[in-house]
Parts: C-alpha cells; structure tokens; sequence
C-alpha cells in the first residue's frame, strides 16, 4: 500500500480508476512500458516517484501491480528504441494527461473535492486496509483530530479548534496548537494583556493555593543542555511556558502588535519597581511614622505636563492647587535645594528632565525642613482640595498632618509612573454567604447585594489600613486622606463617570448595599448630587459583567490607585488539598508609584483578599 | 454407652420439629414469592443434619452445607435470625448480605454455610490446625453432601487432616443425588465412607434417618478427634422430599421412591421411639411439635418486621 | 526517616525472610505453610532458616495440594490464627483459586462482617527463569479483579519488608506478588523492626514533569532505567510505583498526569486484560483526561504463553527501550 494514498468512498474510487484506465493510463502506460523493457531501474524509479507525486497532489493512481501488468505484455517490443530522449517529454505529457483526466473525474464524479480534514486523516497508521474495503463512508470525514488538552484549551478560551492546524501526528491537534489561536482583543477601556504580578496572601500558603504564591513556573529552565532534536523542541516548548508568569493562564496568549510594545513597557515598569521597592523608598526615619497620616512630597510639577499624553489620559485640568499653593511649593522646593544637591533636579523646566541626574538613593531630608513643612502642610491642605473641606466640617477631630517623608526623583515618568498588581480572589465563601444572607440585606437595604458591595467594604476597610493608596497628590505633595470616598466608574448617557460613595470607611455592610444602590439609582434617574459626583479618594472599576476576566485600567484625577475588577469564574483550584472547582475572580490594582510603592499596594492587596476570602468577618 | 437424657430427648425431638417447619415454612414463603433467590432445602435430612450438630459439646466449631438449615438448627442457631437472613433482613446473622446459604456465626463456632460444594472441607481443617496449635481441646465438624466427595479439596483435606492428625470430623449426609445425578452415577462404591481407607483413616456408614444412630456414631468420632487420634469419616444415608433449589421440577426421580423414604421418615421414627419407650405422653408430643410450629411463625414474623439493611452499608465490610 | 546506620544492604530474598522471621517473633499466631519450606527452605530459598527457628509446629511442610493449602490458611486465619502460605510458583494459584476467591476473599462480606481473614499469600510471579509457560505468568490482574482481597507488589529489598510485615499484620487476605528476577536484587533495607510500608500507598519513585510511567516489578527497573537515559536527552520522567496493585491508590498517578499529560502504564502481564488497563480507564475517567496530551501507552507483555527459548521470553515482556520509544512516542519525537 502507499503511502499517500487517499481514501476515497468506493464509488468515487471506482469512477476514478474506470477514467484512469480509460483515457489517461494508456499513455502513462505505455510510457511505463517502454521504460521496463529498457529494464533501466533509475529511470523506473523516477517515473514512479514522479506518478506517485502527481497522485500525492491530487487522487489515488493505479496500484504498482496496475502499472506493472501492461508491462508484462510480450507484444511491446518495438518501443525499444529511442526511448532515453524521449522518455522525460512522454513523461511530462503523461503526467499531464494523468491531470486532465483527474480533473474531468473530479468535475463529473467527485463534486466534492477531500476536504483538508480528510487530507490529515490520509496517514492515518490505522487506516491500512485497502481503499476496495472501505464501504462505509470514512467516519473521521468532518471530525477533528484532537488531543483532549487541545480541547480544554479550546472550550475554555473559547476557541474554534476546528480552525487549528495540527502539528501532532497524523494531523493531530495538540494543546499548543490551540494556545496559537488564542487571542485577546485589546478592549476599548485602556485593557491591556500583559503579564500581571502575582501576589498572594500568607493564606494562601496555608491553603496551598498554588496559583496566588510568589511563583514563577521556570520549572523546566534547569534542564542542561544538549543539540539533539528533541532538545530544541522541548526548549521551544519551554520557551513558551516560561513567558507565563500567571499560572492561571497556562500559557501567553497571542497579543497584537500594537500592544505589544506597551506590554514590554509594563513588563519593565514592574521590574523597575520591584527593584525599586526597598532601595530609594524606605527612609529610616520615616518609617515609624507609617502608622500615621503620611504626606509624601513628590516632584509633581514635573509629571504634571507630560502626563496626558504619556499616559493617555484627558488633558482636562484637574482641579489643582491655586497659584498660590504652587508658588509656596516652589518656595519649599527650593529650601530643600539648598541642603540637598538633589533637589536641584527638580527645578528646571519640564522639558530638561532627562538631564536631571539619577539619584537612586535620596538621603533624608533635614529635620529643620521637615519641621518647615509639617508648619505649613495643615493650611496646604486646607487650601488645597475644596471638596476636602466639607469632609473636615464633619469630622472636625480629622486633621491633615502631612509630613514630609521622601523625596525621589523620576528620569522618566512614564516608566515608573503606574505598576499594575494583580491577584486572584476566591469567591466561593462570599457567592455561598451572599445566598444565605441576600433576602435579609434586601429587607434592610431594599437592594440586592451584589459582589461589588462586599469589595467595596473590604476595600474600604482596606484603604483604612493604608492611606497612601487612598491618598491625593498635588504637585510636590501626597495628601493621605483619613476618610474614604470610593469611586465607581459607571456607564451613563455622557460616557463613564465616577460617582462616589462618601465617608465608606464609616459605613457597614447594609449601609453600603443602600449606599451603592442609592447612587446607581441617582445616576440612572440624573438626581446625582453634586458632591458625589467627584471627590473619590480610591476609584473601584468594574467590567466583569462584560466578560473581562483581568484588565488595569488608568488611575482617576487625583487618586492614587484605581482597582480593576474582572469576571468571577469557575476554575479548578487546589483548595485544601483536593482538586475543586472555584469561584474566582480577578482583581488588579494600578497605582501611582510616586505616591505608593508596590509592597504598598500588595499589602493593600493581600487585606482585600484576607477580608474577602473570610467574608463573614466583613458583616461585623 | 451413650447416655441419653429426657432433656437432651426434648432438644433433639423440639429441634427436628424446628427444622422441618423452618424448611415448609421457607417453601411456602417461596412459593408465594416472598422470598429473594433461592434455598436449599433439606425436608427429609433432619436427624442427621440436627442430631450430628447436637452431638458436638461446647465450644466445637462446625462448617455447614450449602443445605444447611437443619444443622443450623442442631448447632443451637436462632431461627430468628436465621429466618431474617433468609428473607434479606438487616437483623439477619449476616446483616442481609449472606442470605440463606451462607448463615454464618463465627463467634461462636459456625464457621458458616458455604455455597461452594466441597468448599468446606479446606476451612475446617484449617480452623482444626488453629485448634490443634492453641490446644484447645476442641473439634470442627465438618457437613458436606455427597456430591462434594467428588471435588479435589474432599480428597486434598482427607489426606492434609490424615497426615497432620487434625481433630476434625467430616460428615457426608448421603441423600443420594448431587442436585439430580443419583449417587449410583458419579460414585462407584457403596459406600463413601469406604474413601477413608485410601487415608487410613476411620471411615463409618450409618443410616442418617435414625436418630440415635447418627448421634451416637457422630459422639464417639467426636471423642476419637478429640483424642488427637486424627480425623473421622462418617457418611449418614438419608433423602431429602424436596427438590435441590425453588426452580427443581424434580424430574429425575420417581413420585414412589419419594413416598418409600417418607415410610422412614426422620420425625416418624422419633415420634414412635418416644412412644414405644414412653419417654413422653402423647400430649406431650404434641406440644413439643406446637411449640416448635410457634417458634417458626414468630420467626417469620419477627423476619417480616425486620428492617432492610440501608443502602449506605453495601461498602461495609469488604474489608477488615 | 531511617538511619543509615540502621539499614542493612541485603537481597530482596532475605528483605522478606527477614520480615516474617520478624513478625515471627512478635507474634506467635503467625505459622506458614508451603510446599518444602521446611527443610529445604522453600524452592526459591526463601524460607531457609525458618524451620531451625520455629520449629516444625509453625513451618509447616505441606503435602502439594494448592487447594488444601490455601483453604486450611482461611480456615486456620478465620478462626484466631494469621497464617503465611507459599505457592512455589503465582501459576498454582489456579489450584488455589476457590479457597482463595471464593471463600476467603467473600468471607467478611458475605457474613456481614463477622469475620476477618488474616493472611498472606505469597506468589513468586514473573518470567525471565527459563521456566516456560506453567513457571512463568504473572497473574495479578485475576486477583485484582476480586474485591475482598488485597493484591502488594514490592520492587525493591526495602518494599519487600516493608510490604510482607504489612500484609502480615493487615487483617485480610493479602496476595503478595514477588518477582522470581528480583529475589537476587540488592538494597537498603532498614533494620527496624516495625518498619512497614502502608498498604494503599501509591510512591513515587522518581519525580520528573514531562512523562509519566506507572510500573511495578521488573518493569519498574527498566523504567528508571530508561528514565535515566531519556535524563541525557532532557526529559524528565515521573516513575510512578503503585505497590498496591488493588485497591489502587489512584490519586497520585492521576496528579502526576495532570501535571505532564502524558502517560505511560507498564507491566510485565499479558497486555489485554491487564492491570493497566485498569490505570488506564481510571485515569481517563478522571478529570486527568482533560489534560491528555498525546494518548495513552500500555506497555505489557504480548499475549501469548511465556516461551522457553531466552530471547523469545526476553521479547516477550517490556524492555527499557519500549519505554524510551514510547516516551518518544509521546513527546512526538518520533
């Protein structure tokens, strides 16, 4: 049997052979015939490569006992002669014929040309009964070839794995064949696909939950290395896995161009700040006063110009400080300047910032003008946000006490301006409580409870915990703000805008499903009042609803950090030792490296998940 | 001399009657469907089947037949709990898994029915090589039919227990057909007993429809075992009225011959010896035989209003 | 974690005399019986010693009637003691069969649990002695086929002991399957003695990520064997060794499948009808098959008779370049 021999429904067959022999086989054979008694093998064998590749392109040939039989006839041997000349142009001419010929059976027999599924079936091992055998109609015709990796992959990405091409055996689709189709869209709301940090909680650890550890699977990098072929494809296939710091995603999904680059930048922004994290930040000094309300001096002004552009976002005027406040800055930045030739990088023009020295390690900045600044911060910040002001006449033992903790310089802001923070919540505890608990809040609350109040409580209670991710930047300043007002970003008729949930921190559960509810209410109908209509000190954005799994999005005016809320999905996940599927949902936090770093923001993480995780504590 | 008490009469006549009844009552609860699968029963072999196991003293074990009701019965089993494993009930000796063939309680010595024919055999020499290494002083007895004669492990545990002088005693009720193959056709001697020649040991014919025979022959093999002399053969020729399971139409065998052995039916040849020796009166008789009816109906009442066993106990116990 | 101090090299034939001299000792209701295991120490040597120690009430020589010895173990475990008995080749438990089957296995059961069947069966399995068909077979798969029994295999002199003074401890009827090639294999065999291997346990022999092998006895060496070679070329191979062959341990294997998604069962029994057919069709009941990625292997010997003629046999039974080829096969490298 051959090799590319193709399996074709035995009517079809039969039509092909009966034209084969009919019109194009005698000359083929007769071709073939004087080629045997010239009894010249290499020549033999090149006319059967030749036949056999005219059939491999397009349908079956005559069997060698077929070619051979016309050859056995005595009565040929007047073709002796003149046949080395001859011998490629009577081939060339039949092979042609062989064409037309299959052409016309192809045209009156066979309507349906083998589709390409039937074609990486051909080789199938197991198909090596003759083609006369097969009566039934091949029951592989229409189905696809599929490891059943491949078919997970495909049913959870959902992916058409008919549109994959095999690379296995035999036309087999293998998993990593499906992984090549996966691709994620950028979405319109500044989505990007880029690898996220993981961060994970120490319950995790006791959890065993694998995929929230502080892990990157590089498993396979330790393998030595040795030039055989299977080497290099196991390297290849490693290469892929080791792209994937995100467990849940088992490989990298295909990302297009234009992304592309700003993935490379977000990979380098983490890196940066990772390295960064301990190195400028941490100022001796400062560091028990962590516990406190913590004002971080930033060199604003210097990003204040670039940004729009660099980081997309609308070149609208924030609500700044008056002129005022910014020449009283001016006035502190140059006190510093004095005692620090650091701080001489933060006076040229916005322009000159790439000639501004790096300065990886900031020393502490003197008593005497920390002293200057605390004196002056109180009536700062009480010029500085008008919105602030109605919060302090209702909390009137509240006051700002910003103190100056660290100074940095940014040579360019756009690398280090955002790290992005991700983690993954488990949600079957909160899907399970929300059930038992969802007809009492609706009796108290007269709405129903929704994931997003039990994040926004935990946030809340989080934002507490850390003021510097619910902290305000103005120019040279962080602002930590003691209340929280968190933002959510919802749909309406001019677009998205951020309505706000004021004074959270104060709230319980049922008063945030009222609160939550009362404001979407107010959005829907246009009654927003005018103080929630801005003033968010943390914003909470949701497109979870839309299927989005995992996205960051941009940080709100003013704010420090936006959180990004994705899908909760069911996944698989090792939950106290066994295999089970989970509710999941992913959470990531963008945040403002000048004002909080990334231990920062994964701690502020970490409370989020403890609390969510444990929800029942979040109802007391 | 074997010495016979009044009470030990009353036992033997009370127990006999049991198992009679036990057995009609279990046909009639088959014919009306009441019970799940088969039975084997063994109307006709009560004296040898209760008489051997009423021959054995405290703490003897004994291996059962797979048409074992009657030694059961004669062994001292509660018919209870007997009458709810036949009928599949959780209070069953075997919690409704066993059912009527494989009645079995290990505690106190009966190491069970057993469904396999000739599958007895290996277990009590086992349970008497246990005996023999504890020196317990005690002997397994050790009921098979004749039909299991002819399997290997009849002739395997003849010669173990020949060889290591096991205090064991195998008792062949011969109630001449191995299902419906009459004895004549798959054995070629007379008697079966005349086997243990070819292991030198002991080897007895007795008549399994005489009471007293079958107890007094299975008493002194018992004191021979007990001796650690080695093991004894007995086979008992009895019949058996019924056929082997709920589905014999009884084909085989000739109306007539069933009525000749009722002529010395097992029960009648007690009554009469009660009688003639004026062990007890006639009403006394009568009572033992009413006594023994009640027990049954109780039985099977207190069978009917046994629970099933629970699903969730399907997984219990295939392991220790 | 043992010692080394207190582990001992020692062939895999004196690992399980040393466990049942051992058990011997602390438990007086252990006797074993077999077909010359007394004087002569048992066809395969492993009872040498035994009779000097025991005395010939508790080595019992028995006449060659399989039936008789193993029913007499059930009686005799039913009734208070926890016998050992020897097949002097797996073959003869054919003869065995009802006593083992159909009364000690079902006993328990059957009596609602009113009895236990302490006791162990040994079987000396496997081809490879020039023993031809009757000496040869490896039986396993009928045993695993009978709930109520439990069937151990042990690969290395440790597992040996571990497994034989387990079984004889456990309260059922244990079927201990010994490799007839691997009575001359030689390791480190701790010297405790209440070390034992906990029946059910699934090991793993040798952790890797991108194949799994599931194999036991022989087969269990030619597949380190041949993981070590493949460790040249960069695959790592997971070996994992079921020890107890029924009731599986399938957890281990069916994680160890999620991880590399490929795999690989081995066994030196025919291949149709065999115990990794088993390991097989769990595994792809499982939630393992969905990750799969390449189909599964069973590597077992041909199904025909063990022949005589040396090469014949060898070609029989699965040898370390069937697996090389099949982890080839799996990996698409071929």
């Amino acid at each position: 049997m051959m090799e590319n021999e193709i399996i074709l429904p035995k009517e079809k067959l039969d039509m092909a052979a009966e034209n084969l022999t009919n019109a194009a086989t005698a000359e083929l054979a007769a071709t073939i015939k004087e080629d045997i008694v010239l009894d010249d093998e290499k020549q033999q064998a090149a006319l059967h490569e030749a036949a056999v590749d005219v059939n491999a392109e397009t349908e079956p040939i005559p069997t060698e006992a077929e070619i051979k039989e016309p050859a056995e006839d005595p009565a040929d041997e007047n073709f002796e002669e003149n046949l080395e000349e001859n011998l490629e142009e009577k081939l060339t001419a039949a092979i042609e014929a062989l064409e037309r010929s299959l052409e016309e059976t192809i045209k009156e027999g066979i309507k349906e040309p083998p589709s390409e599924a039937v074609r990486g079936i051909i080789k199938d091992e197991m198909m090596e009964e003759s083609p006369e055998n097969v009566i039934e109609p091949d029951p592989r015709v229409g189905k696809v070839r599929a490891t059943p990796a491949a078919r997970r992959i495909a049913r959870e990405f959902k992916v058409e794995i008919d549109k994959a091409t095999g690379s296995g055996p035999n036309g087999r689709i293998e998993a990593d064949d499906v992984k090549k189709l996966v691709v994620i869209q950028p979405g319109t709301f500044g989505y990007k696909s880029k690898e996220p940090v993981v961060i994970g909680t120490s319950l995790d650890k006791l959890a065993g939950n694998p995929s929230n550890l502080f892990s990157t699977p590089v498993k396979l990098e330790e393998i030595p290395e040795k030039k055989t072929v299977a080497r290099k494809k196991l390297k290849d296939m490693n290469q892929k896995t080791e792209k994937m710091p995100n467990p849940e995603l088992d490989f990298v999904p295909f990302v297009d161009e234009n992304n592309e680059n700003r993935e490379v930048k977000d990979a380098d922004v983490v890196t940066k700040v990772s390295a960064l994290d301990f190195v400028p930040f941490v100022d001796l000094k400062a560091e028990p006063l962590r516990e406190e309300i913590i004002v971080k001096p930033t060199p604003m002004h210097l990003l204040y110009e670039s940004e729009p552009e660099d980081l997309g976002l609308k070149s609208k005027k924030s609500p700044g400080l008056p002129r005022k406040n910014q020449i009283q800055d001016k006035n502190e930045t140059e006190a510093k300047e004095t005692e620090t030739t650091d701080q001489a990088a933060n006076e040229p023009a916005v322009n000159e910032i790439n000639e501004v020295p790096e300065v990886p390690e900031v020393p502490a900045v003197p008593e005497e003008i920390i002293a200057e600044i605390v004196a002056e911060a109180p009536q700062e910040s009480e010029l500085a946000g008008y919105y602030e002001e109605n919060h302090h006449e209702k909390n009137p033992t509240r006051s700002v006490r910003p103190k100056v903790i660290r100074k940095y310089l940014v040579k360019n802001k756009v690398e280090t301006a955002v790290i992005s923070l991700t983690t993954e919540i488990d949600m079957t505890e909160i899907k399970d409580l929300r059930k038992k608990i969802t007809k009492k809040i609706e009796e108290q609350a007269r709405y129903r409870c929704t994931y997003t109040d039990f994040l926004l409580l935990a946030t809340s209670r989080a934002l507490v915990k850390h003021p510097l991710i619910n902290a305000r930047r103005e120019d040279d300043v962080v602002v930590a703000h003691t209340y929280v007002n968190i933002g959510l970003t919802v749909e309406s008729e001019h677009g998205f805008i951020v309505p706000v949930i004021l004074n959270a921190q104060t709230m319980n559960f049922v008063e945030i499903v009222k609160g939550r509810g009362d404001l979407l209410k107010a959005v829907k109908n246009k009654h927003l009042p005018q103080d929630q209509l801005e003033g968010s000190t943390f914003t909470i954005t949701n497109l979870g609803m839309y299927g989005i799994r995992e996205f960051t999005a941009i940080i709100n005016q003013t704010n420090s950090a936006i959180l990004s809320v994705g899908e909760v999905v069911q996944r698989i996940r090792i939950h106290q030792g066994e295999p089970v599927v989970r509710s999941v949902m992913k959470i990531s936090l963008n945040l403002d490296q000048r004002v909080a770093n990334g231990v920062d923001g994964a701690k502020f993480l970490q409370d989020i998940k403890a609390d969510m995780e444990n929800p029942s504590l979040l109802l007391f | 001399m074997i010495e016979l008490s009044e009470e030990l009469l009353l036992r033997m006549y009370y127990n006999m009657n049991q198992a009679r009844y036990f057995e009609e009552k279990l046909d009639d609860l088959v014919a009306k469907g009441q019970v799940h699968g088969t039975i084997h029963l063994a109307i006709g072999q009560e004296a040898s089947g209760v008489m051997a196991a009423l021959a054995l003293e405290e703490g003897d074990l004994v291996s059962l037949s797979h048409r074992g009701h009657a030694q059961a019965i004669g062994f001292g089993l509660d018919v209870n709990l007997m009458m709810a494993e036949c009928l599949g009930k959780y209070t069953g000796y075997c919690k409704g898994k066993g059912g009527s063939m494989h009645i079995a309680d290990v505690e106190n010595g009966n190491l069970g029915a057993n469904g396999v024919v000739g599958g007895g055999f290996n277990l009590s020499c086992g349970a008497a090589l246990t005996q023999k290494y504890h020196q317990t002083g005690k002997v397994v007895l050790c009921f098979a039919g004749d039909g299991a004669t002819n399997e290997g492990s009849f002739h395997e545990s003849l010669n173990l227990a020949s060889v290591w002088k096991l205090p064991v005693v195998f008792f062949i009720e011969n109630n001449q057909y191995g299902m419906s193959n009459p004895v004549e056709n798959h054995i070629n001697i007379e008697n079966i007993s005349d086997r243990s020649e070819a292991y030198n040991i002991p080897g007895l014919t007795i008549d399994g429809n005489d009471f007293l025979d079958v107890y007094n022959t299975v008493t002194k093999a018992l004191r021979y075992a007990r001796a650690g002399k080695g093991p004894v053969l007995i086979e008992a020729k009895t019949y058996r009225y019924s056929g082997h399971s709920k589905s014999d139409k009884q084909v085989y065998r000739d109306k007539r011959e069933v009525l000749e052995w009722q002529k010395k039916d097992p029960l009648l040849k007690m009554k009469e010896y009660l009688r003639e020796n004026r062990i007890f009166t006639e009403k006394q008789i009568l009572k033992m035989e009413d006594e023994a009816m009640i027990s049954i109906e109780q039985a099977v009442e207190f069978a009917k209003k046994s629970p099933q066993p629970q699903l969730n106990t399907i997984l219990d116990d295939v392991y220790a | 974690m043992m010692k080394t101090s207190d582990m001992t090299k020692m062939t895999y034939r004196n690992a399980i005399r040393l466990g049942i001299t051992e058990e011997m000792r602390l438990d007086r209701d252990v006797i074993f019986l077999g077909e010359d295991i007394g004087v002569y120490g048992g066809a395969f040597g492993v009872s040498k010693g035994l009779l000097e120690e025991f005395g010939e009430e508790r080595i019992l020589d028995t006449p060659i009637s399989e039936g008789a010895i193993v029913g007499t173990a059930v009686g005799a475990a039913t009734t208070g003691l926890r016998p050992i008995c020897e097949m002097m080749f797996m073959d003869f438990i054919t003869l065995g069969m009802d006593a083992l089957v159909n009364q000690g296995a079902k006993m328990r059961y059957m009596f609602g649990g009113q009895s236990q069947v302490p006791m162990v069966l040994r079987l000396p399995s496997g081809s490879g002695t020039g023993a031809a068909a009757q000496h040869s077979q490896s039986l396993e798969a009928w045993l695993c086929h009978v709930p109520g029994l439990k069937v151990v295999s042990p690969s290395t002199p440790a597992q040996a002991k571990g497994l034989i003074k387990a079984a004889i401890r456990d309260n059922n009827p244990v079927c201990f399957i010994e490799h007839k090639m691997l009575y001359d294999a030689v390791g480190l065999v701790p010297l405790d003695d209440d070390y034992t291997l906990e029946i059910g346990k699934t090991i793993v022999e040798r952790p890797g990520q991108d194949v799994t092998i599931v194999a036991y006895g022989t087969t269990l060496a030619k597949a380190i064997e041949a993981a070590e070679f493949l460790d040249e070329e960069g695959i790592r191979v997971e070996i994992l060794n079921p020890l107890t062959l029924y009731p599986m341990d399938m957890k281990p294997i069916i994680e160890s499948v999620i991880k590399t998604g490929c795999l690989i069962v081995a066994h030196e029994a025919a291949k149709t009808g065999g115990v990794g057919g088993e390991i097989v069709a769990r595994v792809v009941e499982s939630e393992a098959f969905d990750y799969l990625t390449a189909p599964i292997i069973r590597l077992g010997g041909l199904d025909v008779p063990i022949p005589f003629n040396q090469e014949l046999e060898a070609a029989v039974v699965p040898q370390r370049n069937d697996f090389v080829h099949g982890v080839y096969r799996l990996l698409n490298r071929e």
